[in-house]
């Protein structure tokens, strides 16, 4: 609370246009038509639409602000944060989004975690050159957490992600789905008697494993894959004669397609009955291999004593469960490395022209851009200090004392613009602050060459310094621009903050006021002032695009008149608490 | 074939050449069994409508997101304040930046800023539903499920009620937003019955605002009750223990008087989150208080060892709880200062009793709407026809963030068995009946009663006795009767009438399971369509002819079925 930046935010006009029909009926009141509508910065849905400018484009076809709302995504490069391998789209969703090399993190804190052997590390001549024998461990750097802590060990010092895989907290080892597979046809074989044959036929190699528990506890990875086993089983059971539409098999070879086309003329007598027949047939799973799990009180009551005896500490925590591979975990001996998500590279294109606003290299170690046409580089941006530097030790904003704060807007385009602002008077929100700007219209000129400007200096208009400024001659003039540059204009805000006092006369208090009279929220003791903004500028149309889009230049000297009209939110103080 | 499955296939031929023998059901006629098409191998356009269907779940406080075929969901995403905040404004992640403030306290009701809706829809505003759900839709696209813009189908998981308008709005966002070329419903107590593996069940889910108890018989629901006991009220309970046990501790280390100080009375508690973490790891439920040795005949545990180890088990709890004085302590860091709260174990089972079992308010008090759960399930079971009652009570689903609170299950199965016992399943209960009941005179009328009712005999002229069509018994008809017995031959026994707890995977793998499955859902909203007309457009669900869809739900006409295939589309459940 003791440093406050000031900040603007942009509103992208796109959620101008969603507003409407998006609102709640009987919020909707007469008065408020979407013209005179001032725009509530405090307003809950206001968070979603406001953005700094750094996050905005601008779509240089549809001469219109881009938000993050309005853009389209396309995936350029998966990669690893941690490893920045390049992992090719055709293996990104098999993966499931991680990283399979080694990159893992560490479940306890969110460090990445590093392989080492358990070992003593070998000493003598050439030892840099001995290979380290296992087994080996997942180390975190941070909080000391090590694998060996939840009884995992690797074998291997990588392909970590392959081996942990097989083995659980404690290093039993994990059926993977295609031994639970082979396992339960294994199974139905021992039930069938000709089956029996066959194996003494063909001698399996496999160790053979123990029998699948009936009553195991499934973890939820193999629990769903044993029931869409089983369902996929039961579906074809059930209904062959559907499998045309139902299961996804569209060959005509099928005898449920048959046996449909030779029904088609004949009636559906015989079709009919085989089908009625066959509807009770999809039965329940029955244990666990086909997927059921009975909840067992015994393991609740076994948490629980080792909740009592071992405290809090021997708990996760809600944030080392977000991960979602440890969401059950609720002890931190289950908590497993988690590997690293990967993320993507993304270009981006405009959703109504669908033109490229922004294309970043593919390649994962270049953060260069092909194509990045940011709002940064068309609109002018808007900073905000105080007019009289204040010495006075708190930056906070005496509440009815009026302060000054000087606009600057900068310029990037290649034209000089018009700019008019507009501002209620008061800002809206339950502590109404009065608001004045002295200068609202205004011109800024080119962003030119620098070295114009210091040529132009001698003969151009006289240009108020610093210096000048702080001396006192000068006091803010309405209607007059405060400071000029070569691109940029600076023009004073006048501003009464209002008084954070809750209680008080009824006669004093506003609309909102008086609707909602609890104790101040996070951050409404920040003066934010919304600031309709209209730019105005004569383009070069051809210069325009042959300089930035890279489209061919067919006519020359066609002054195109463009306008830019968005909704600002400058926030410009904390006021003070009396 | 290129196919992987393919030898998977071949290995089927063995059980079926075998059948009858095993306890898999009917005998199967040779079909072709069933391929999913996953090789990388088939056409461009196959591979898509494969992979690309992504699945949500929607609840009160989060989003569940992920693709068809993953057994969890990738990301699950809340809607707290801090995922609320300006694009771009980062002080959550700022070394200083103070999370003690008490924000969750300052709306109105408990936790209400972490909420994605509310059900009480008078005062809510769509559109910011709409923005949240917006944003958190965006965020697991892209930081979770790392897929672009591309449109891809759509299955929404939503609870069996949601309001029209809420549902309008979640539709108008994801149409509008996301371009996806179809939406399907699904109703969530379903696919958590599709995700235990049973066609049958009794979902207790006890969820944020409330518990809803639904029932599902053979895929539909039956029934639908439900109480505000949820883990709002839950976490309430929890924060006034902690807030309790913290103005003590002040009490005693300031030495002065805990009604003394108004002013920073919040600073001591905890926040929502510390108490929603609290809630999740220390929180436990106390065992059912009874007079009578547990009976183990309730089919939970088969094993007879396994009973012993309970017992013993049980034995060790109860000893624990004999010596009330173990305590735990809880590091608290968003009080000011810091604090560690020392508290009793036996405290941290308070909540559960209070919030969701209203120890301390006897039945008669109680409202409809705030019975406990364990009164909320019998009640909801007393209800049901006899025969889905029995399925149903074999098969209970217990799900919701609250199922996670330890020994809760137990306690509700122990609860109710209690209840079953003294009440068996008579739905008059009190001293009046009590009084009809013990009454020798009522007694006796009731007696000549139970027998069949005199009716007004004719007789024909031969003087034989004509007996009315309707009172006369069903003709058994032999042939009938063995085929019913042949039929019922291969299937195994229908566990049935005795208590049951059963595990499912939550309503988000149910749909993950279905959608794999292929299996269409019976409202596929299509966006052509919702644009034209929202939610007027929609027909009744009975009005919809779905074998049409069915036959043409194979994986290349799913594309070739446009906006003028369908021109009738329901909202199911939920229209």
């Amino acid at each position: 609370m003791s440093s406050f930046t000031p900040y603007t935010y942009f509103q992208c006009p796109c959620t101008e246009a969603s507003l409407p029909n998006h609102r709640n009926p009987s919020q909707e009141e007469p008065s408020s038509s979407d013209d005179d509508r001032t725009f509530d910065p405090r307003a809950p849905r206001a968070n979603y639409s406001l953005y700094p400018l750094e996050h905005l484009f601008y779509c240089e076809d549809c001469h219109q602000i881009r938000c993050p709302r309005c853009v389209l995504d396309e995936i350029v490069t998966w990669y690893c944060p941690n490893c920045l391998f390049e992992v090719p789209s055709s293996s990104v969703k098999a993966e499931g989004n991680r990283c399979t090399r080694s990159c893992f993190q560490c479940p306890v804190c969110i460090a990445p975690l590093s392989v080492s052997s358990l070992e003593a590390p070998p000493t003598g001549l050439g030892y840099e050159y001995a290979p380290q024998n296992g087994p080996f461990v997942l180390n975190c750097g941070y909080c000391s957490w090590s694998s060996k802590e939840t009884g995992i060990e690797f074998e291997k010092p990588n392909g970590i992600f392959a081996q942990l895989a097989r083995v659980k907290n404690g290093g039993e080892p994990i059926l993977t789905a295609k031994e639970r597979k082979k396992d339960r046809e294994r199974k139905r074989d021992f039930s069938g008697t000709s089956a029996e044959k066959e194996r003494e036929e063909t001698p399996e190699v496999e160790i053979p494993r123990e029998p699948l528990d009936p009553n195991e506890k499934l973890d939820p990875e193999s629990q769903f894959s044993n029931l869409k086993a089983f369902y996929q089983g039961q579906l074809a059971e059930a209904s062959p004669a559907s499998a045309l539409g139902f299961t996804g098999d569209y060959g005509y070879g099928s005898p449920g397609a048959l046996s449909r086309i030779m029904g088609l003329y004949t009636g559906s007598t015989a079709f009919d009955k085989k089908v009625k027949a066959k509807a009770g047939t999809m039965r329940e799973a029955q244990d666990a291999l086909e997927g059921l799990q009975l909840t067992t009180i015994s393991e609740e009551e076994e948490a629980l004593t080792k909740l009592r005896t071992e405290g809090w500490h021997c708990t996760s925590s809600a944030s080392q469960r977000a991960e979602f591979l440890n969401t059950n975990a609720q002890f931190i001996t289950e908590l497993r490395p988690v590997a690293y998500l990967l993320r993507t590279k993304r270009s981006k294109r405009c959703r109504t022209c669908r033109h490229i606003l922004s294309k970043p290299e593919s390649k994962v170690s270049t953060i260069r851009f092909r194509i990045r046409l940011v709002a940064l580089n068309y609109i002018p941006s808007i900073s905000i200090k105080p007019l009289q530097p204040t010495s006075s030790a708190s930056s906070l904003l005496q509440p009815m004392r009026p302060v000054q704060f000087l606009l600057t807007f900068k310029n990037p385009l290649f034209d000089s613009v018009k700019v008019t602002l507009a501002t209620p008077t008061k800002t809206p929100g339950r502590f109404a602050s009065k608001v004045t700007v002295l200068c609202p219209q205004f011109e800024v000129g080119a962003n030119t060459d620098a070295w114009d400007e210091a040529l132009r200096e001698g003969t151009g208009e006289k240009r108020r310094t610093k210096a000048e400024a702080s001396e006192g001659q000068h006091q803010a003039e309405a209607g007059k621009v405060w400071e000029r540059g070569r691109n940029w204009v600076s023009v004073v805000v006048e501003v009464v903050p209002a008084s954070l006092h809750i209680g008080g006369p009824e006669f004093l208090k506003n609309e909102e006021m008086k609707d909602d009279e609890g104790p101040l929220k996070e951050d409404e003791d920040v003066c934010e002032i919304p600031v309709f903004v209209r730019v105005e500028w004569e383009a070069d149309a051809a210069h325009d695009e042959s300089g930035l889009g890279g489209g061919g230049s067919k006519e020359k000297d066609v002054r195109e008149k463009r306008e830019l009209a968005y909704w600002c939110v400058l926030g410009v103080g904390r006021i003070a608490k009396v | 074939m290129s196919n992987p499955s393919a030898p998977a296939a071949h290995r089927n031929v063995a059980s079926i050449r075998s059948p009858g023998s095993n306890n898999t059901g009917a005998p199967a006629s040779p079909h072709t069994p069933l391929r999913n098409i996953s090789s990388a191998f088939g056409s461009p356009s196959a591979l898509r409508a494969e992979e690309e269907t992504v699945i949500f779940e929607l609840g009160t406080r989060y989003l569940r997101a992920g693709f068809a075929g993953d057994a969890v969901p990738k990301a699950v995403i809340n809607f707290g304040p801090e995922e609320q905040r300006r694009a771009g404004d980062y002080r959550r992640w700022g070394t200083n930046y103070d999370k003690s403030a008490a924000k969750g306290l300052q709306s109105k009701s408990w936790g209400e800023a972490w909420e994605l809706w509310k059900l009480d829809l008078r005062d809510l505003d769509m559109g910011l539903v709409g923005d949240k759900l917006d944003r958190a839709v965006r965020d697991a696209f892209t930081k979770f499920l790392l897929i672009d813009s591309r449109p891809r189908r759509l299955s929404l998981a939503i609870p069996s009620t949601l309001p029209l308008p809420l549902l309008s709005t979640i539709l108008d966002t994801l149409f509008n937003n996301f371009q996806p070329p179809t939406i399907s419903l699904l109703s969530a107590p379903v696919l958590t019955t599709v995700a235990a593996g049973l066609r049958s069940a009794l979902v207790v889910d006890i969820g944020w605002a409330e518990t809803v108890v639904t029932a599902v018989y053979e895929y539909r629901e039956v029934q639908c009750r439900r109480a505000v006991r949820g883990t709002k009220l839950l976490g309430e309970a929890t924060y006034k223990v902690l807030a309790e046990a913290a103005d003590l501790a002040e009490a005693m280390s300031k030495d002065k008087p805990a009604d003394d100080k108004s002013e920073d009375d919040n600073k001591a508690h905890p926040s929502f989150e510390e108490c929603e973490e609290i809630m999740a790891r220390v929180l436990w439920c106390k065992a059912a208080k009874k007079d009578e040795p547990r009976r183990f005949d309730r089919g939970l545990t088969p094993v007879t060892e396994e009973d012993e180890l309970r017992s013993s088990m049980r034995m060790m709890s109860i000893s624990g709880q004999s010596d009330d004085d173990s305590t735990i302590s809880i590091p608290l860091t968003s009080t000011e200062p810091p604090t560690t709260l020392k508290l009793q174990f036996a405290d941290l089972a308070e909540p559960c009793d209070t919030a969701l079992f209203a120890t301390d308010t006897t039945e008669t008090e109680l409202d409809d709407e705030e019975l406990p759960l364990h009164l909320l399930v019998y009640r909801s079971l007393l209800q049901l026809p006899v025969d889905v009652r029995s399925i149903c009570m074999s098969r209970i689903v217990f799900v919701g963030g609250g199922s996670n609170i330890l020994g809760l299950k137990g306690r509700v199965l122990d609860e109710l068995a209690q209840l079953i016992d003294e009440r068996s399943w008579d739905p008059v209960r009190g001293k009046a009946a009590e009084q009809y009941r013990n009454n020798p005179k009522l007694q006796r009328t009731k007696l000549r009663q139970n027998g069949p009712i005199e009716v007004l005999q004719q007789k024909d002229s031969n003087g034989i006795l004509i007996i009315p069509a309707h009172i006369q018994k069903q003709e058994d008809d032999p042939i009938d009767e063995q085929l019913k017995r042949e039929a019922r031959k291969g299937l195994p026994d229908v566990e049935s009438g005795n208590l049951r707890a059963v595990n499912s995977l939550g309503a988000w793998s149910g749909a993950s399971l279905l959608s794999q499955m292929k299996v269409p859902a019976i409202s596929i909203i299509d966006r052509e369509q919702w644009l034209q007309h929202g939610a007027a457009g929609a027909s009744k669900s009975t009005e919809i002819d779905l074998t049409n869809r069915r036959q043409s739900m194979g994986p290349g006409a799913a594309f070739k079925s446009g906006a003028g295939d369908r021109s009738s589309w329901t909202l199911g459940l939920w229209g």
